[in-house]
């Protein structure tokens, strides 16, 4: 175990300012039915988290490093879910009600990501994944 | 006013106070010391930041008063605000303190007008950070402008980061020198693989390395595990893509300073030159790269007879076979390995039709060593030759000082080239007639381009 570099908190950083972003459009999406942010917003993480679940290496820089995807991971949440969330809310499924209760469970969501990276930008650097040592026990 | 808001105004008070402190250092630095137009640059942008931010921390407060529910969310959003102020805050001392009385300017400059020539690159500058480690590689900054842009989008009607622009971190001991701030060039790497995005040329190498080499384990791992795999590998492309990137742009040069440097930090010959470790690959491997290319630009020929120990030591470690490297997860060394060829075809695509230097080298040695035999600034042939002098002044001193220091000791009176203190006078002028001519040629260049036009 090392202390996290400067480079490292860098990069949960850059995950936290996203997640701010995306939940502050959201907010003025649930206050003012200000649309376009959001979408923008919602659009970006849709993508990253698209190629994050198929193993790829997100385009977005927001998910495109390891401690960004760890953080993912850190929340316990199946990227599946967050993507049928995010899709529900970019293709306007149901009333403006439920439409709003959409959005505050992705601000809900998107509140946590960005605390969760605030977490793992303080804590020291966990090395290797569990799932790595398993693979190289096995072989 | 609840307690909760309260807080809320708390924290926001502190951050401004301390957002105003940068700012206010910045600005008085400014007006205090003289510094490269990169660093003023960044300076203005942290200064600019700093007022949009303020501006921004009123606003959070603002629209907490309005939705008290959201209060945790604004105080999550003032935390993170606060911290990529403190990372912005590393970066700021370390850059006042890169003022021109503690650089090598003329090789600064030297460097810039290189990496300006490079495609897509032109304009490009650098901002000095002194640093306190001797090691020029522990200095990470490389995700700062990712990270600015961020911070940009984020807070409401920040400036953009400067265009283009890299940090190079200099130990503070080494600012008057050039050999060893050859080192400079693969931080500069750095900088070129992030300002061109070359990570995302890699992705998918990366990938298709795993999958073949590791299979079905691959395959069969989580999200978050095959990230690792792939960054793990990123990682390690991404510091040879430096080493033969600084190698292309300056030449052996590079290959001399990092044994010196490992040298000095007492790294050399140990049996951790097989180890790839989280950041790194093995020097063994990073040798062998160093000497394919050196042989493939022609450079080996012209420097295998030195008589310094260097070449001897970049042949011998890169003579190490790949079966010897070690890693805690052995798997990931075959797939790494894989990416050789990826890695050589990105530097070459990088730096274009950039001539790699061996023929000016070849035209210049003997001048710029009788130059420095005598004492003599090396400068006075400038323009006069086929290739430019400047492209070769780095190398040709970088040799003389490696073999043949004693001789020029020997021809100055009651100088002894076995007293220590006698050698590293002598080797201290050296560098300083090296980057004197440095700086020579810049300006007759310049003032011949102004007489052109």
């Amino acid at each position: 175990m090392k202390g996290s570099s400067s480079e490292t908190r860098m990069k949960y950083l850059s995950l936290a300012l996203f997640a701010q972003r995306t939940t502050r459009a959201l907010i003025d999406f649930v206050r003012n039915g200000d649309e376009e942010p959001m979408r923008k917003s919602l659009k970006e993480a849709l993508t990253s988290l698209r190629q994050l679940s198929h193993g790829e290496t997100s385009n977005v820089r927001s998910f495109m490093y390891y401690e960004q995807v760890k953080t993912l991971h850190d929340m316990n949440k199946a990227p599946e879910e967050i993507i049928a969330l995010l899709r529900s809310l970019l293709d306007r499924k149901g009333m403006q009600r439920q439409q709003r209760a959409n959005a505050e469970k992705a601000i809900e969501f998107f509140h946590e990501l960005e605390k969760q990276a605030l977490l793992n930008c303080e804590r020291p650097q966990e090395e290797i994944p569990r799932g790595i040592r398993q693979l190289c026990q096995t072989r | 006013m609840p307690d909760a808001l309260s807080g809320l105004l708390h924290d926001a008070t502190a951050v401004y106070r301390f957002v105003d402190f940068i700012c206010a250092f910045c600005d008085r630095k400014e007006s205090q010391q003289t510094y490269g137009e990169a660093s003023e640059d960044f300076f203005d942008y942290v200064i600019e930041l700093g007022e949009s931010t303020r501006r921004f921390l009123q606003s959070i407060v603002d629209e907490a008063k309005s939705d008290p529910k959201r209060i945790p969310i604004y105080r999550t959003n003032l935390a993170t605000i606060k911290k990529c102020w403190a990372e912005l805050h590393v970066f700021v001392k370390p850059a006042a303190d890169g003022h021109s009385l503690q650089t090598p300017t003329p090789f600064l400059a030297f460097m810039e007008q290189q990496l300006s020539e490079l495609p897509s690159l032109a304009g490009a500058r650098i901002v000095i950070l002194i640093s306190p480690e001797l090691n020029y590689l522990q200095y990470q900054h490389s995700k700062l402008k990712g990270f600015a842009s961020e911070l940009s989008r984020t807070i409401p009607k920040s400036p953009t980061f400067p265009a283009k622009l890299g940090f190079i971190a200099i130990p503070f001991s080494q600012g008057g020198t050039v050999f060893t701030n050859t080192l400079i060039y693969h931080e500069l790497g750095h900088f070129v693989f992030e300002e061109l995005n070359k990570r995302r040329t890699l992705n998918a190498a990366i990938t298709s390395a795993l999958t073949r080499t590791l299979r079905n384990a691959y395959t069969s791992l989580g999200y978050d595990e095959k990230a690792w795999c792939r960054s793990q590998l990123a990682i390690w492309a991404e510091e040879t893509f430096c080493d033969l990137f600084a190698l292309w742009v300056s030449g052996p040069a590079y290959s001399f300073a990092s044994i010196e440097l490992l040298s000095l930090l007492g790294m050399l010959g140990t049996s951790g030159a097989k180890d790839f470790d989280s950041e790194h690959p093995p020097f063994a491997f990073r040798f062998s790269e160093h000497y394919d290319q050196l042989k493939k630009h022609k450079w080996w020929a012209a420097i295998e007879s030195m008589s310094a120990d260097h070449p001897k030591l970049i042949k011998e470690m890169g003579a190490v076979d790949p079966k010897e490297y070690r890693y805690e997860f052995q798997e990931l060394v075959p797939a790494f390995l894989e990416l050789r060829d990826a890695i050589r075809d990105l530097v070459k695509t990088t730096v274009g039709n950039r001539d790699p230097g061996f023929e000016a080298f070849k035209e210049w040695k003997s001048n710029v060593h009788e130059h420095l035999l005598h004492g003599i600034v090396p400068s006075t042939s400038h323009g006069k030759g086929k290739q430019p002098l400047a492209a070769a002044l780095i190398n040709s001193a970088f040799c003389f000082y490696l073999d043949s220091l004693a001789e020029l000791v020997k021809k100055v009176k009651d100088l002894d080239p076995s007293i220590v203190e006698h050698r590293s006078d002598i080797a201290r002028r050296v560098e300083m007639w090296t980057l004197k001519a440095l700086e020579d040629c810049h300006l007759l260049s310049r003032h011949s381009q102004s007489q052109a036009s």
